[in-house]
């Protein structure tokens, strides 16, 4: 598996599929008894988990776990410290990196009492502190509500803005369907598919291995097709693109801005 | 780095006969070797030879529990203390100008008392349960809240050792260097870590009270138990055996047999 500058990456399965450990792989937290992991070259076996964590910032799936600091200012200044980054740099970026995660008020709060949205990005905020070529996010969906979730996507997407390469874990379809990244989808150790969201949300037989169900619109499509035979093509698209597609075949007209829209989309369909 | 000494003593559910036994039969066995870890302090009156053979008796009998290997992983995370314990022994004995032999035989045999005295309790450990545990300290009379305390400790502790491998994974995440060889910025790495084990230690005592208020900790005076230990022939002669065993060593050693040993 190899994954290239600027690419963002979802890996996906069941729980207990080995999702977590192979991002562990990453910063070399884990060391592999078999085969190789390499970051730009440098096999993980040789370099210590300090070294790498300069490039590959991992953000933990239990938010609590990444926490040891008395204040939110104090877990992102931290690691820059660790990095060497002079206390005037570091205060620069760490009220650079507060402000753009909406959480420099909260900056002399304890950590553990912050809502489960705030911890969440708190975490990206501290790895993004050193602005790694490498984000690596296991499981940044779980216990985020439904807000939680939108503002964790936008914040990933401008991430993905600039240029940085995002390696993500997750059980949650509809997240990465918005996200649109080339999918790995692991089960029980093993990787059983690798392709674009496109190719493999829609498979529903190759989901099905990895106990994943696939995204509503698709599967909206998909039963419409069954039960109506009226040969939609189920594609990934978001709530506004599928309501513009189902009034172009059953209203016969697209509505006001559906054309700009489903353009705007086609590449990637 | 690793917690193997934690690790090593942690319980598994196995259903071997020594997990069957009593755990007062087990706690009698354990503490007989306690007992006699301390009791042979004298260099010239058996301390290595009867630390040697505690240590043996607990890999054979845990080898019964099919636990040996766990034992073997907490020796080997005991390592560094046992290296410290033999320099030290190696120091004293070299400036007191003692012959160089006798200061290597004093190190050798005070690290084998050391590990037969920190390993004395691996047999209760390894094989008794955390309600078992409560379950024994309830029979010996001790009451419920301080037995709560004593078997929500024991069971807490691999939580606790999960939780210190968390903390040095974020924090090795984070750029703390805590590999390599150097071992003042090793040392320096573990001292940090138990401000925020302390935090996060008393965060989950505070959950955990929470925890039991909502499970009614407390509101009878007088609780009843799901499971009631009764001892069984088997137990009744692993006992007998055991105190006959200690009797005997104690017998040995006021008849001063074993002076002269090493």
């Amino acid at each position: 598996m190899r994954i290239a500058e600027g690419e963002v990456v979802a890996i996906m399965g069941e729980n207990g599929a080995g999702k977590t450990t192979l991002l562990k792989h990453l910063n070399g937290l884990l060391k592999p008894s078999k085969g190789r992991v390499k970051v730009d070259s440098v096999d993980t076996r040789e370099a210590t988990v300090a070294t790498l964590a300069r490039k590959v910032g991992l953000v933990f799936q239990n938010p609590d776990s990444m926490f040891f600091c008395t204040s939110v200012m104090e877990e992102v200044m931290y690691g820059l410290y660790m990095f060497g980054y002079s206390e005037e740099e570091a205060r620069e970026r760490c009220r650079e990196v507060l402000e753009r995660f909406d959480l420099w008020s909260l900056r002399d709060k304890s950590p553990f009492i912050l809502s489960g949205g705030e911890k969440k990005r708190l975490t990206i905020a501290i790895v993004m502190a050193w602005s790694p070529k490498y984000l690596v996010i296991d499981e940044p969906t779980s216990g985020q509500d439904r807000e939680g979730k939108q503002r964790l996507l936008q914040t990933i997407e401008t991430i993905m803005g600039e240029g940085r390469s995002i390696i993500l874990s997750t059980h949650d379809v509809e997240f990465v369907a918005d996200l649109e990244p080339r999918v790995v989808l692991m089960s029980q150790g093993q990787v059983v598919a690798e392709g674009e969201a496109r190719e493999i949300l829609t498979d529903r037989a190759l989901l099905e291995k990895a106990s994943l169900l696939v995204p509503q619109i698709p599967s909206l499509f998909l039963e419409l097709n069954r039960r109506c035979g009226v040969g939609l093509e189920h594609r990934l698209l978001r709530v506004e693109e599928a309501v513009c597609v189902l009034r172009g075949r059953f209203f016969r007209g697209s509505g006001v801005g559906c054309d700009e829209l489903l353009d705007s989309r086609r590449p990637q369909i | 780095m690793s917690f193997s000494i934690v690790a090593g003593l942690r319980y598994r559910s196995l259903d071997t006969a020594i997990h069957r036994l009593d755990p007062r039969v087990k706690l009698l066995i354990s503490a007989s070797f306690l007992i006699n870890a301390l009791l042979f302090n004298e260099y010239f009156g058996g301390m290595g030879t009867v630390a040697s053979i505690i240590v043996a008796s607990q890999l054979s009998l845990l080898s019964i529990a099919k636990s040996h290997r766990s034992l073997l992983m907490a020796m080997r995370g005991a390592i560094p203390l046992i290296a410290i314990v033999y320099v030290l022994n190696s120091l004293g004995g070299w400036a007191e100008g003692i012959p160089l032999e006798e200061q290597l035989y004093r190190a050798t045999a005070s690290s084998a008392r050391f590990l037969a005295f920190i390993t004395s309790f691996s047999l209760f450990f390894l094989t008794t349960s955390p309600d078992e545990f409560g379950l024994l300290l309830f029979k010996l009379r001790v009451p419920y809240t301080y037995a709560f305390v004593f078997v929500a400790a024991v069971r807490l502790a691999p939580t606790l050792a999960d939780e210190v491998q968390d903390i040095i994974d974020a924090q090795r995440s984070r750029g703390r260097e805590l590999e390599g060889r150097n071992p003042i910025r090793i040392l320096r790495g573990v001292v940090s870590i138990f401000t925020p084990l302390l935090i996060n230690s008393l965060r989950r005592a505070y959950e955990m009270a929470e925890a039991l208020e909502v499970k009614c900790f407390g509101a009878s005076q007088k609780r009843t138990s799901y499971r009631e230990l009764r001892m069984r022939r088997t137990d009744y002669a692993v006992m007998l055996v055991t105190i006959a065993s200690e009797a005997l060593v104690l017998y040995l050693r006021a008849l001063g047999i074993l002076s002269g040993l090493p």
